[in-house]
């Protein structure tokens, strides 16, 4: 092991020394100010955000680059039109490390040229690749749960049919799961409501993760979807339950949480915790007694959960 | 002091690091003999064997805050023995991670964020600082929020209350997005009461991005770092507030500053000094520099001055930015009683190479005495990162700020103006000057006499609605017109707009052309006056209406900006909602595109240029053709799939250009560029709308560009300016819709041509 970061230590070393130069180059005055808006003139370099040069954004697509680099340098390329890059920052749209997938199509999708259209040989476009790859089954379950990643990043309302389609039918749970994230990026419950859908989905993670994402998007009106997770085997999923029935403050969810709420009922004092709260944010007096009940639970957190929650009833 | 005696410091500092762990320094008067600091793992053993190393997770950025390893630990080590305890010890927190954490003023209690488990969220406890009698709680650890959201950074602040970050959604765009395009996860300010909880929660008005860092100063305010994104400006800057959420006004870092971001700041015993991190915005794992940052006047050191802050890295040889660091980096401060200050440091770089050697940093707590730039070593755990410390001794309760601000309403407004819009320091102490139209190069004070009216302008980001993304060929968020206030004859305006919301400003002379565009965001709360001296006023001056005691605008009472989310003034390209009389596309079928098409750009035949792009299929290189100036709805390059929804001609004509000239590979073009017809947030300097000329809302025949002179860019075509608005049959307040597209950013997106439904879960209640 000491060998290994040894021979590290040198690589890093002597990458150091590149990495500063490169670094210099792109916060020089006259590069950050390039082509800005002319009312930004008086502003401090430190003050805005140096720009990554091409050459820069084709090093770090190459190999061999921390993960926070490939971040940084992306990101500083928002509006640098380096129009070879496009295909190597593609292929980072499968990378291992998620926040290096996201940055690819965050940059991505910004390209006017050469990611939405045909290639000219009648190619498909490089968007239209991603939505082929999900739902090609002959993919590995990681590629398509990655496209589904990419679809949602992508931002645009046309992915919503493939990733909402996944997100119920596919049959990797992988792949459901990060279709159901993808819905929640696009914030978007999906055309058959396929969110609430998903809450009820063999797979554990899967159910956790559709009612993290009605939390999360403008509009979820699947609130029967939720109510229904009250009952749900798994106590990961009746907290989240809990939580997302208290932030909708869905009053017809009451009589579900006073039975969660209590001891004899519920084994998890996190999910009893999560079921006082939330009874205290819906503030529907049905829910008084058992937050009352609830200040002689065995669970210090729960007892918290009944003060607080009695100051709002 | 130079660099080369730091660097010699550093042997002695690893030998410490290895062999005193145990080895506490003895309480030498310094005022404390107990710390308080939280112990975050970074090597993750799994149930198989399996060993991960976490060097930058959920930390990238310097305000990121959702890193998350299991195993992590609140120590409270007594120096003097050398007895360690752990608050959060036993089985319930033995997948638990802290974030950040306080000290109460009577040293009694912290307050933490700790998220149990993978699934859980960071949220807020309390606890005793001393073991109990209870074996179930020794700690006697409290509970306080409970909701779906991250709550972090929480500070005591006087009265009982506890001041946080939260990503809790509110208002009607819910969590806002990071960097207006990334995740939502944006967090603002709250408060809650130590006894409450949850149930005295209270939401302060939003940034357009984080705001971190959270800390209570001596005179009952709150000081934070926020992350200001508002098109090109993209740092970390210092801010305060008011604990009741009011008057948030900035601190430090708006007129230049060592490094990109400013954070972790903290209060030393000198009034308006403070000590914090400066660092880059990405890349240093949360670490940087320490700079003393001085905000007070000149004349008197209790007063602020931001504008003149004066700044000083105190740590030899430490990078500002994000290179690799020959000397390590800071993270965390604390001024200590004796002033020396408390704070974890870490040998190496101290950045991506890290991550790319999977060697993390190993961030220990030293105390370093600014006087002789040294650090002396407190503790440091292999295997770990030791972070946050803090003494534990009282410090004095600050005074209460009272308030009257109670409401939570969204639909009670809040004021915003202007005494004399026309003061200001931006000439005379920042040497700013305005050119284009009737300026060249104006001293802002001067150029700012002109000023007709203030347009308001409310940003927001990709949380707006699925579609809305990058907003365009702009590095501009969301924005949206909630009016124009008229500027009186004193200066004076005033207006009223809704709470919560981030909104920036601009001055606009008789062309309706933005005379400055202000970068920072503003924002108040229900019933709050947020009303200015002037136009970024001196901030140590005095200011008055002119010659008399009630400026114009106050005695005519508030302009009422009060407008719905959906009716407020957007101006969508295309695609917008049947019947929005501000889409830009119709004003060019309409006037424009029986010259300005495919075919032919005015008199004569359309030219274009050639951008390639490599075919990643085929391997080919593939030519589009971008017009000289075809305002037509004419799809140019791009259509998504399976769904028609093109980047029109008139948009990539207008705004390829000034995003070319951003960055760009030469090689790629071919064919003569034509000049920035628009150039985002300048629309006073944009040839198209120079092209057009625009007359004088108060007298029609005067130009903002004086007739029969040669244009700016003598690639324009035509010999010299005319009113080519008026040849072509376009309205006055059709040429505006173009002025205030270009000023407030050049978005292609709006809420209203991407079937935008706000937030329908709003705390705050009714969406406004």
């Amino acid at each position: 092991m000491k060998i290994r970061n040894a021979f590290i230590g040198s690589l890093v070393a002597a990458a150091t020394s590149l990495l500063v130069t490169a670094s210099a180059a792109d916060v020089s005055p006259e590069k950050i100010h390039v082509g800005r808006s002319h009312v930004y003139k008086n502003l401090s370099p430190e003050s805005l955000e140096s720009t990554s040069s091409p050459e820069r954004i084709r090093q770090v697509t190459a190999g061999n680059t921390a993960p926070t680099e490939i971040w940084t340098v992306l990101e500083h390329g928002e509006r640098v039109e380096c129009l070879d890059c496009i295909p190597d920052v593609a292929k980072l749209m499968y990378d291992g490390h998620p926040k290096t997938r996201e940055i690819s199509v965050w940059w991505l999708r910004r390209r006017v040229f050469g990611v939405f259209n045909p290639g000219a040989n009648g190619s498909p476009s490089i968007y239209r690749q991603v939505a082929m790859t999900l739902q090609d089954q002959s993919q590995p379950e990681s590629r398509r749960a990655f496209a589904a990643e990419a679809l949602g990043e992508f931002l645009v309302s046309a992915g919503v049919p493939f990733v909402a389609e996944a997100a119920v039918n596919d049959p990797s749970p992988v792949v459901r799961l990060a279709s159901v994230g993808a819905l929640e990026r696009l914030n978007y419950e999906g055309p058959g409501g396929e969110l609430g859908q998903a809450m009820a989905d063999d797979n554990v993670d899967v159910r956790v993760r559709a009612l993290r994402a009605s939390t999360r998007i403008n509009v979820f009106t699947g609130v029967a979807d939720i109510v229904q997770r009250i009952d749900d085997d798994s106590p990961r999923v009746r907290l989240k339950a809990a939580q997302a029935l208290g932030m909708m403050r869905a009053t017809d969810a009451v009589v579900g949480l006073v039975a969660l709420a209590s001891s004899s009922n519920e084994s998890d004092p996190g999910v009893r915790a999560a079921a006082v709260a939330a009874l205290g944010q819906i503030a529907d007096p049905g829910g008084k007694a058992a937050a009352q009940a609830a200040l002689e639970d065995p669970d210090h957190f729960v007892q918290d959960a009944a003060r607080i929650a009695l100051r709002r009833l | 002091m130079t660099g080369r005696r730091f660097l010699t410091a550093l042997p002695l500092l690893g030998f410490l690091a290895f062999g005193c762990t145990n080895d506490a320094p003895q309480d030498d008067d310094r005022g404390f003999s107990k710390i308080v600091y939280a112990v975050r793992t970074h090597t993750i053993v799994g149930e198989d064997g399996s060993v991960s190393v976490d060097v930058a997770g959920g930390m990238g950025q310097v305000m990121d805050y959702l890193r998350y390893n299991p195993g992590a630990r609140l120590e409270i080590r007594d120096l003097n023995t050398g007895v360690v305890e752990n608050i959060i010890d036993g089985d319930r927190y033995k997948n638990a991670d802290v974030s950040s954490f306080d000290v109460s003023f009577d040293a009694q209690k912290v307050v933490f964020s700790m998220k149990l488990s993978g699934d859980d969220d960071y949220h807020l406890y309390t606890a005793d600082v001393t073991r109990g009698e209870t074996e179930k709680n020794p700690f006697n650890i409290h509970q306080l929020t409970f909701g779906p959201h991250d709550d972090i950074h929480p500070q005591f602040v006087s009265g009982g209350r506890i001041a946080f970050v939260t990503a809790q959604p509110y208002t009607e765009m819910g969590t806002r997005a990071d960097e207006y395009n990334h995740s939502r996860i944006v967090t603002q300010i709250g408060t809650i009461t130590v006894e409450g909880g949850d149930a005295d929660r209270k939401l302060c008005s939003q940034n357009l991005s984080h705001t971190i860092n959270l800390r209570a100063l001596s005179d009952g305010r709150v000081l934070f770092s926020r992350w200001e994104h508002l098109e090109n400006v993209n740092d970390v800057k210092l801010f305060s507030m008011n604990p009741d959420c009011t008057q948030m006004v900035a601190m430090g870092g708006q007129h230049g500053k060592p490094a990109n971001s400013l954070v972790q700041l903290v209060e030393t015993k000198d009034p308006n000094v403070f000590v914090g991190v400066a660092t880059s915005r990405e890349d240093t794992i949360q670490a940087g520099a320490l700079v003393e940052i001085n905000v007070g006047a000149e004349h008197d050191a209790t007063v602020v001055d931001e504008e003149r802050a004066v700044m000083t890295v105190i740590t030899d040889g430490v990078p500002t930015g994000e290179e690799p660091s020959p000397v390590g980096r800071y993270r965390a401060p604390a001024v200590l009683p004796d002033g020396r200050i408390l704070t974890s440091w870490a040998a190496g770089f101290v950045n991506a190479l890290d991550e790319l050697a999977l060697s993390p940093p190993d961030f220990g707590i030293y105390i370093y005495d600014k006087k002789t730039k040294t650090n002396e070593l407190v503790v440091n755990y292999e295997g770990s990162w030791e972070l946050y410390a803090l003494p534990l001794t009282p410090r004095a309760e600050p005074p209460i700020i009272g308030s009257i601000q109670n409401s939570q309403d969204p639909t009670v407004p809040v004021q915003l103006g202007s005494i004399d819009v026309r003061s200001t320091s931006l000439a005379f102490v920042h040497g700013e000057t305005v050119s284009g139209a009737q300026f060249d190069g104006t001293p802002t004070d001067v150029a700012l006499a002109s000023a007709d009216r203030v347009r308001i302008i409310e940003g927001f980001s990709s949380e707006a609605a699925a579609g809305v993304n990058m907003f365009g060929l702009t590095m501009a968020e969301g924005a949206a017109i909630l009016g124009e206030a008229k500027v009186e004859e004193d200066g004076s305006w005033l207006a009223e707009i809704p709470p919560f919301i981030p909104v920036h400003l601009q001055p606009i002379d008789e062309f309706d052309l933005a005379i400055r565009n202000q970068t920072t965001w503003i924002q108040g709360m229900p019933g709050e006056s947020r009303v200015c001296g002037g136009c970024h006023e001196e901030r140590v001056g005095v200011n008055t209406p002119t010659n008399q005691q009630l400026s114009i605008a106050a005695g005519r009472g508030a302009q009422d900006f009060m407008v719905a989310v959906n009716d407020r003034i957007e101006y969508p390209w295309i695609n917008a909602t049947a019947g929005n009389p501000n889409e830009i596309q119709a004003i060019f079928n309409d006037k424009c595109v029986a010259c300005h098409n495919g075919t032919t750009n005015g008199s004569r035949a359309q030219e274009y240029y050639t951008v390639t792009v490599t075919d990643e299929i085929a391997g080919t290189a593939v030519p589009y053709q971008v017009p000289r100036l075809d305002l037509t709805d004419t799809p140019v390059t791009v259509e998504y799939d399976m769904e028609v929804q093109d980047w029109p001609a008139s948009y990539v004509s207008i705004f390829y250009p000034a995003a070319m000239e951003m960055e760009m590979d030469d090689a790629m073009v071919a064919g003569t560029v034509p000049p920035m017809w628009g150039i985002p947030s300048d629309a006073r300097n944009s040839k198209l709308i120079e092209k057009l000329n625009v007359t004088s809302v108060n007298d029609a025949g005067i130009h903002a560009w004086p007739l029969g002179q040669g244009f700016t860019d003598a690639n324009i075509q035509g010999a010299s300016r005319t009113d080519h608005a008026a040849e072509v049959g376009l309205t006055r307040e059709e040429i505006v819709k173009l002025i205030r597209a270009i000023d407030m950013g050049g978005q292609y997106y709006a809420r209203q041509n991407t079937d935008f439904v706000p937030f329908d879960n709003n705390p705050l209640g009714r969406n406004y």
